[in-house]
This record gives C-alpha cells, structure tokens and sequence, in this order.
C-alpha cells in the first residue's frame, strides 16, 4: 500500500530541550494508526509537528516529514497554510473550546470550505456532510451551546473533512466523552476511512481502545518510539516492558479484589531526561548499558524495538 | 448485612429559567436504593443521567424535593443543619477534578488539617499521618496544589476525604481525569483504604471496567431513574433491561477482544 504520510529521523526541540527524538513511523492509505503513552510522552507533540503546529519556542532540528510527496517541513507557511484544512483535518479532546459560541454550526463547518463555490452549493456539501456525520439537518442552525458533548465532536469531525482531506489527526477525541457517545463516535471515524479514503493518526492514552480502533500501533515514551507494530500483536503480546506495563495497569485485566500492578514512578520531565533509555528507572529488565546508552531501533518479530533486551543496537 | 443508607422515593426536578421559557428537567425520579455497610456500590449510567446528583442529594450537598434519606435507619431528611453537622463527619465526598476541588491558596498540609480536630501540634501530626497514608511525602506538607501533578492532588482530596475518619465515602468520577498508569494506583489506593478503615464507597463512574474490577453490586441509572439493581457479576452475565445491554455492548466487550 502506498504511504502518505511519513517521518524521518524527526528531532523536534530547541537548544536546551529535545522534545522528540529521531521518530520514525509512517501511515499508509486508508490506514488508522495510534499513538499510545502516559501523558507528557509526546504524542500530541508528534501530531503537532506534522501539521506544523508547534509551540514558538520548539522547532524541528531535523529529519524530513513527507506528505504525499511532498516535503512538508521546507514549505512556507502560506503553502502550508493550504495543507492544513484541505489535505489534513484534525479534531482535538474538547470540543466545546474549538467551537465558537457565538456562530451557528452550519456557519462555521461553511467557513471552512476552501475553493469557489456559489452559497448553496455550500450548504448543499454542509448537509451532506452532517447528515454523513449522523446529525440532523436541524444541526446546521443550531449553536454549539445546544448541542451535546457527542453531537458537537461529530461536527468537528464534519468541519475537518469538509475539504475531504486525506489524513485525519484525532487528538484524543473520545476523551472527554461517555462510553456510549464515545463508542458512537470511533465507528464512526472507522467508517470513515473506507467512506472518505481516508488514513487516521489517532493519539490516545487508553490502549485497549488503540486495539479497537487501529492497524498498527505506535508505543512514545518521553518522546522517542519504543514499540512499533501491528495493533493485535501488540495488543495480545506486548514486547517492550513499557508496553507490557501499559497493558498490564488496565483494570480489565484483574478479578475483583485483586491489585492493579501499576507502573510505579513518573514520566521523566523532559528538562532532565536521564542519560540512558528514558524508561530505564521504572523498568522490570534493566540492565548496566541501560542506564548509559538510549538503544536504538531494531527489527524483531515484524516491529520496531527499541530496547537493549531484544538486541544490542545503539542510537547514533 | 448491616443497611447503612436507604433512599425512599428521592425526587429531584431542577429549574432551567431562560429570559423567555421555564423548563424543568428531572434529575432523579423516584430512587429507590440500599447500600451495605462495607460494600462498594456502583452507580453508572451516561453523563447526564443523575447519577452526580444522587450522590450529592444522598449526603444532603443538595436538597431533595420529596422522599426520604434514611443514614443507619436515622432519618436525616428534614433534619436540621445543626444537628446534621454531627453526622457529616461521618459521609465525605472526592469530586472528579481534582484541579478544581483543592483551593490553590491553601498548603497541602493545611487543606488536610482543615478536618482535624484538636491542638495544632495534633493537627500537624495527624495531617502528616493521613497524607503518607495516601502517598504523599512529609517533605511536601508546605506545598500549594499547583506543584502536585494530577494524581498527586486526586491523594490530596482522597486524604482531606479521610481526615474526619468517615465510614462513608461518595467517589464521583474520581479516576476519569486521570492518566491509565495513575488510575491504576489510585484504584488500588482506594481498596487499600477500604480495608484498613472498613469503608463502604458509592462509586459514581461511567467507566464499566473500573466499576466491574470494584464495585460488588451496582445501580444503572438512565435518565434520572434506576432501571436496574443487583450483583456486579449477575448484571455483567446477563443484563436484563436494554440500556443496561447497550452499555455493557459499548463499554466493554467491544473494546475487549
């Protein structure tokens, strides 16, 4: 399958703080692939970078990041500006503060249609596109206030596919809402992808979730990939330790009365990332060249690695 | 088994004044519940659907319209605020965001103290105790909320919670705003406490997995009703009333494979 999106050796930072550290990953056509980690691991980091979106301090140092051939990162911000909308949508976890109050929704969703187009064709697309969505026509002149917490992601997911982009960033949209809205909404987004021709890079912290939803599955911690693979393998037979952790402190997993084994201690601040593997402190396995070398990424069994217990590569 | 609360036909209507309509939305229709001493209830069911309500009205935060609140077979209803105060130390709550139940001008230590009675070397002593029983350091007793993390604040409220040595502990949400590695051991501290201090916990979460892994019987409340009560396993087998089915559908055996 052909790849739309990918990352190169991506370090994303400044002088003092390196945020990301040589991500690699790619997501291909009509892909849903997911971003798994606690928080402060980077993941909405690593979105924020391929959109282009960063902090001002924060600036990528390296690497390539390549969109549909092209190359994202040397392009101006008005070229970008285009991307942005038009090839790549993206939805965040609070929908209420995306929204404007004072607009109706069919307002904004029609704001967001580039290109020329006459008043009614516009709405025409808006009522296609809601009705799509699973709202009803009604939506259209009704504000954000009176619509649910549910009902108002789906329109944000309606104003980010508008343009019928081809890659969706979803950043933990199903955080904030119930687990019947919820459920709602990631059939929703899993139609989507045949319905649109669509890929969807999906950031959550929940990896049963990632299972449901996703094809392959990206395990960050502290800003570098640690596992990268099919999404039912590492679902079913996790590898690295962190992922065996994550999997492990899912309350699922134990019998009432039982203790949650949790992962014991914090994501390390990335001001003072220790000098070695970031997960080395909190890390079942560890071993001596843990604490002096990060390792580097290698193959086993159908996906990236990195850890010192499946190989002795090293990071350059 | 010993019945330490028992709900008699609890109503609830709020009032909704807009400048051009009054709407009036209910909130809890005729509850009818008994929780045991020592359990932990389960209430779930959508946002919306009462359950913050029920908890608030069962510890008397929020007046009911109609029924009755029965706390030890003691009717505690229309009894007067005065002598309420005597049993409030006895039922606490833990709020779902612990960035907002914490005031950000009051140290740690002393937000837990608050609760304590006796001198103030006393106060420190125990305060200090309470805190390391749920995890948080000595060292930190001078602290302001904004310097502890998510989970850290969540053991602040969970020990101001502890600090009247309760019997009866309403957990709103309590882990639904937090990380998956912290909700974890926040779960496990909550058992812990349970044991140590013979706790009954009404449990308020939309979270199936959490409520299945803790709770020994639950309620399932849709729109402002119970539409079912009963053992946490026999409901989980078989649910009998449809929402209940749909819930189970959407909260656990799809994301489980």
């Amino acid at each position: 399958m052909e790849e739309i999106l990918k990352l190169e050796n991506i370090y994303v930072g400044n002088e003092e703080l390196k945020i990301l550290r040589n991500i690699n990953f790619s997501v291909k056509r009509n892909e849903i692939v997911s971003i798994v980690g606690e928080s402060g691991c980077g993941k909405s980091m690593t979105l924020r970078t391929i959109i282009k979106l960063l902090p001002k301090n924060l600036k990528i140092l390296n690497g390539d990041i390549i969109f549909e051939g092209i190359r994202i990162k040397d392009l101006k911000e008005k070229e970008m500006n285009k991307i942005r909308g038009e090839k790549i949508g993206m939805i965040f976890q609070e929908p209420s503060s995306y929204l404007n109050p004072l607009f109706t929704i069919g307002n904004q969703i029609e704001e967001a249609v580039r290109g020329n187009f006459k008043r009614e064709k516009r709405k025409e697309r808006v009522m296609k596109i809601l009705k799509e969505m699973g709202l009803s026509a009604n939506v259209y002149y009704q504000y954000p206030h009176q619509l649910s917490g549910g009902m108002q992601q789906r329109a944000m997911i309606a104003m980010a596919l508008i343009n019928n982009p081809s890659l969706l960033l979803a950043d933990e949209p199903t955080t904030a809402l119930d687990v019947t809205t919820a459920f709602g909404i990631i059939n929703l987004l899993k139609n989507l992808v045949s319905e649109h021709n669509l890929s969807i890079l999906f950031v959550t912290h929940d990896i049963s979730l990632a299972n449901y939803i996703s094809d392959r599955i990206i395990v960050m911690y502290a800003g570098i990939i640690v596992e990268n693979g099919k999404a039912k393998e590492i679902y079913e037979n996790p590898l690295h330790p962190y992922t065996r952790k994550l999997i492990e402190c899912l309350p699922e997993k134990y019998k009432k009365g039982e203790r949650i084994k949790t992962i014991e201690g914090e994501v390390p601040s990335f001001k003072n990332l220790p000098h070695g593997c970031p997960f080395f402190q909190r890390c079942d396995f560890k071993m001596k060249i843990c604490e002096e070398r990060i390792p580097g990424e290698i193959n086993f069994e159908n996906r990236i690695l990195r850890c010192f217990k499946y190989g002795n590569t090293l990071e350059s | 088994m010993e019945i330490l609360w028992k709900v008699e036909n609890l109503k609830k209507e709020y009032e909704i004044r807009t400048e051009f309509k009054k709407e009036k939305i209910v909130a809890l229709k005729n509850i009818n519940i008994e929780i045991y001493k020592g359990e932990v209830f389960g209430l779930v069911g959508e946002s919306g659907s009462g359950k913050t309500t029920f908890g608030k009205v069962l510890i008397r935060l929020i007046e009911p319209d109609n029924g009755k609140i029965y706390y030890k077979n003691i009717d505690i209803t229309d009894m007067p605020e005065k002598i309420l105060r005597k049993y409030r130390k006895n039922f606490q709550i833990i709020f779902q965001d612990p960035y907002k139940s914490l005031n950000p001008r009051i140290r740690c230590g002393y937000a837990v103290m608050e609760g304590i009675e006796g001198n103030k070397k006393e106060k420190i002593e125990r305060a200090i105790e309470i805190l390391n029983l749920v995890g948080i350091k000595k060292e930190r007793f001078y602290d302001y909320p904004h310097q502890f993390s998510g989970g850290e604040r969540q053991r602040i409220a969970i020990a101001r919670a502890l600090s009247t040595n309760p019997e009866f502990i309403v957990c709103d949400e309590p882990t639904s705003n937090l990380d998956v590695s912290i909700q974890g051991q926040i779960l496990n501290l909550f058992i812990d406490l349970k044991e140590k201090f013979n706790l009954t916990y009404l449990f308020i979460t939309h979270n199936l997995k959490i409520v299945r892994f803790l709770a020994d019987r639950i309620a399932v409340m849709f729109k402002g009703e119970i539409v079912e009560t009963g053992k946490t396993e026999e409901i989980f087998k078989n649910p009998s009333h449809p929402y209940t089915e749909k819930l189970l559908k959407s909260g656990i055996l799809k994301f489980r494979h």
